[in-house]
């Protein structure tokens, strides 16, 4: 004969049972929504051509970044990184193409030296991390 | 949470959300990929220890999660599962302390889905969920210190749990709230009665130690790594943070107006009438102090005295800038004291039906409070800006110059980003570069080749071939755990390089870090000896009530450490050399007098600082340089003649007719602390060059220099003799100059 439950057995199951419906309904809700991204080359001209106005536009950010964190010159590039990223979302809205094609691109014409514009060749020169000391 | 579930597969734009996710994704790589232990990370900032980063989440149970659905997926998955261990640690922990069921049940979302996880939502802040654990940790401590072995281990592996999910906040804060909850049961009766508990405090004097040691050497897989990683490169932190009066009010309670259901720590307004019952019983006594004391530290320096600008004075503390991350502790506060003010109704009730019903109202109030709560968190949630995932792109490693506010992609597409950022200065190899075409190379390329065989995080096989002796470049950072076979590990300005014979060698390079591997085998025992004394509260009853039985669970909580001073005799590991004495031109920093060229100064600050001599000079604009503005540089002779006080730093202000500007360091030369400068001999202080802006006309600049409590209070060093400077408001004239027309 299967004795009775306790009160504070039963209540142990309803809870347990709460949590795991729980955390069955969070794994049904964070499934992906669609199919795994896969990544689509640009096209080379495409590339070169968001690559040079790329190096234009940081040529400018540091200029700007300059006057805006003096005497930190890990706070200028960081800031120039950050009008480097706004970008690139930009650029991959409006030529319909993703972030992480426009970084490959980026990737590539440092590596290969694409032509840009006179004085705007993007640094390579990577500043230690020397955070600012308050923000 | 639901909105978060929804986009869990997605990325945060955030730029915070972008090292965090960057630190689990390199942890899975290693493990799902390479089939080892995520000890190195070589995607960010040219590579750091992993288990030494002090914001990476991955040793903790969540990572399985990671491991299970995926970097992003799994983040998310974690904050809801957090979550629920909040709640029902919430509940356990205000019926500790006198609630009934009921009321536990409805208070425990006043602090599990309290704003603070809202708004580490909206930021990616996963690690901030750590602070679900809060409420266990303090339950733990409670039944420790009546000798519960239970409770001796619900303490040290739930802070453990915290330590390992990352975060400079969560475990030392609720290290601050521990000490405060043991004082407590010593002074207060389980009823709210203030008496000396001799018992309570010999139970603390007993059980504390063996806490202590044993919530160390579960935790020492990270706490080792990381505090060999802060102590070469402490984190500097200046300011004087702190939240008015006003601020605290809405950041619980929220902005007034429309945004009464916003705020980043908010407990909700509906809560305000239980408080206000719940005060007036003597089991409130001990929170509602808690919540002054956490509310005081909140204030930070916008309150005199200031209790936090003391705590900032004692390590680890130093490293603390957001005093408002106390609030946590309020919400649980009010949690406890809003379900003290409905039992008082509830046992009420028993003699007059009309106290149930108000009872029954109260509660209402709190469901209603859990709906603001929970919108706040759908709020937040939907309020991100979330970018598609990522593809992942399995093929040959590279550094790249990067982009630290894009930093999450670089690991899924088998890059890694030298660009990046940290509270704290990292060590990196300025010689690191991302447009090579190998990363293992030879800088002397007639003296053979070398060509990469087998790569992961922790591993790098390479065929080296070599006419001469020569020195193999690996495009990384190095650290002291690298390792090599055949050959010496060396560091070349920071960067990884190993000296090689002439010859055909298979060259193996392992980081093996002793601090990892060690602090990994410390937490391995350490929960082996956690399973035996569970194992005796089950065979011997929970309490430890003789001293035989406390000293076999002394025993077993410090036997783990033996690892350390172990592996410190059988794990040789060079220390990491201090960063050598030298000006940015390269030039030794310490000198018997200033530079010919500058002019002496002698000017004369407390505490035995003197500037001997200054020089400004100034570089004209050049853009086929690179330099797209005129700089100024600014060199400083300092002179030490007795102990300097910590904490100190320097400011340089630039003036001129109409405009003025300021700039500030605390590493003299960018490389020494002014508290770790030698006494008696100049040292040469070259900051870096600074861009003037552009005026339309010829500008005649004054640049001052002076010392300020850059990490206190910020106030001046004062002067106490001139010298031949000009001095004014503890500041000295160190140069002028005019520059033309731009």
């Amino acid at each position: 004969m299967v004795p009775p439950l306790s009160l504070r057995t039963a209540q142990t199951y309803a809870g347990a049972a709460v949590v795991v419906g729980a955390l069955a309904l969070a794994l049904m809700q964070s499934r992906p929504q669609g199919p795994l991204p896969e990544t689509h080359p640009t096209p080379v001209q495409t590339a070169q051509e968001f690559y040079a106005g790329a190096a234009q536009a940081e040529a400018e950010a540091r200029k700007k970044a300059g006057n805006r964190f003096r005497g930190s010159p890990w706070s200028q590039e960081d800031e120039a990184h950050n009008k480097e990223a706004r970008f690139i979302r930009v650029q991959a809205r409006t030529r319909r193409t993703s972030v992480p094609d426009l970084i490959l691109a980026l990737d590539r014409g440092m590596r290969e030296h694409w032509s840009t514009a006179p004085y705007a060749a993007p640094s390579q020169k990577v500043l230690p991390c020397r955070p600012r000391l308050s923000y | 949470m639901w909105p978060a579930l929804g986009s869990a597969s997605q990325l945060n734009a955030y730029q915070d959300a972008q090292h965090f996710t960057l630190f689990e994704e390199a942890a899975r790589i290693a493990v799902a990929r390479y089939h080892e232990l995520p000890l190195w990370d070589p995607y960010y900032c040219g590579g750091i220890p992993a288990l030494g980063t002090p914001s990476a989440r991955f040793a903790a149970p969540t990572f399985i999660l990671t491991l299970l659905f995926g970097t992003l997926r799994g983040a998310t998955l974690a904050t809801f599962a957090m979550t629920l261990v909040g709640l029902e640690g919430a509940f356990g922990y205000v019926r500790a302390r006198g609630a009934g069921t009921l009321a536990a049940t409805t208070c425990a979302p006043v602090f599990a889905l309290s704003g603070v996880f809202a708004h580490a939502t909206i930021v990616s802040w996963t690690n901030f969920f750590g602070f679900e654990l809060v409420p266990w940790v303090l339950l733990g401590a409670r039944l420790a210190v009546r000798g519960s072995r239970r409770g001796l281990l619900l303490t040290a592996l739930s802070m453990a749990w915290m330590i390992g999910f990352g975060g400079t906040y969560t475990a030392p804060l609720t290290a601050l709230a521990v000490a405060f909850e043991v004082a407590s049961l010593g002074v207060v009766d389980g009823r709210g009665r203030v008496a000396a508990r001799t018992d309570r405090l010999a139970g603390a004097a007993r059980m504390v130690p063996i806490v202590v040691v044993l919530t160390v050497a579960v935790s020492m897989s990270r706490l080792w790594p990381v505090a060999e990683n802060l102590a070469s490169s402490p984190r500097l932190l200046g300011g004087k943070p702190g939240a008015p009066w006003g601020m605290v009010w809405h950041l619980l309670f929220g902005d007034g107006g429309s945004h009464w259901g916003k705020g980043d720590f908010l407990i909700g307004l509906p809560v305000l009438p239980l408080l206000a019952f719940g005060l007036f019983r003597r089991r409130s006594i001990v929170p509602a102090l808690g919540a002054a004391l956490w509310v005081w530290f909140a204030l930070g320096y916008k309150v005199t005295p200031s209790i936090f600008a003391l705590l900032r004075t004692v390590p680890p503390y130093t490293m603390l800038r957001a005093p408002e991350r106390f609030l946590v502790f309020v919400a649980l506060a009010a949690a406890t004291i809003a379900a003290l003010g409905v039992r008082r109704f509830e046992i009420a009730g028993r003699r007059a039906r009309r106290f149930l019903v108000l009872a029954f109202a109260l509660h209402a109030l709190l469901l209603g409070d859990t709906v603001i709560l929970t919108k706040l968190g759908q709020l937040r949630a939907l309020g991100r800006r979330m970018d598609p995932e990522p593809p992942t792109l399995d093929r040959e490693f590279k550094q790249t110059r990067g982009n630290r506010w894009l930093a999450a992609y670089y690991p899924f597409l088998s890059r890694g980003t030298l660009t990046c950022f940290d509270d704290y200065d990292i060590p990196q190899s300025p010689q690191l570069r991302g447009d090579l075409p190998d990363e293992e190379y030879l800088k002397d390329v007639d003296a053979g080749t070398v060509r990469r065989v087998a790569w992961s995080p922790d591993a790098i096989d390479l065929q080296v071939d070599l006419v001469r002796p020569a020195r193999v470049y690996v495009n990384q950072n190095w650290h002291p755990g690298w390792t090599a076979t055949p050959g010496a590990v060396v560091s070349e300005d920071g960067l990884l390089s190993v000296d090689l014979p002439a010859g055909s060698h298979a060259l193996h390079l392992r980081f093996r870090s002793r601090a990892a591997l060690a602090g990994i085998a410390t937490t391995m025992l350490a929960l082996l000896a956690a399973a035996l004394i569970a194992w005796r509260a089950r065979a011997h009853g929970d309490t430890i009530a003789t001293w035989g039985e406390w000293l076999v669970t002394a025993a077993l909580s410090v036997f783990p450490l033996s690892v350390v001073p172990l592996s410190l005799l059988m794990m040789p590991e060079p220390p990491r050399p201090p960063a050598p004495l030298l000006t940015p031109t390269g030039e030794s920093m310490l000198a018997e007098s200033a530079p010919e060229d500058a002019t002496p100064l002698g000017t004369r600050w407390a505490d035995g600082i003197t500037l001997e001599a200054a020089q400004v000079s100034v570089e004209p604009r050049d853009p086929s340089a690179e330099r797209f503005s005129d700089l100024a540089h600014v060199e400083l002779d300092w002179r030490f003649d007795g102990p300097v006080p910590s904490g100190l730093g320097v400011f340089v202000q630039f003036e001129r007719a109409g405009g003025r500007f300021a700039t500030d360091h605390i590493l003299l030369s960018g490389v020494l602390l002014p508290e770790e400068a030698p006494l008696h001999v100049v040292i040469r202080d070259i900051g870096d060059a600074t861009p003037l802006p552009e005026t339309g006309v010829a500008a005649t600049w004054k640049v001052y220099a002076g010392v300020w409590r850059a990490r206190r209070d910020m106030s001046r060093l004062r002067i106490v003799a001139p010298g031949t400077g000009t001095a004014d408001a503890d500041r000295v004239l160190v140069g002028t100059f005019t520059v033309a027309p731009r």
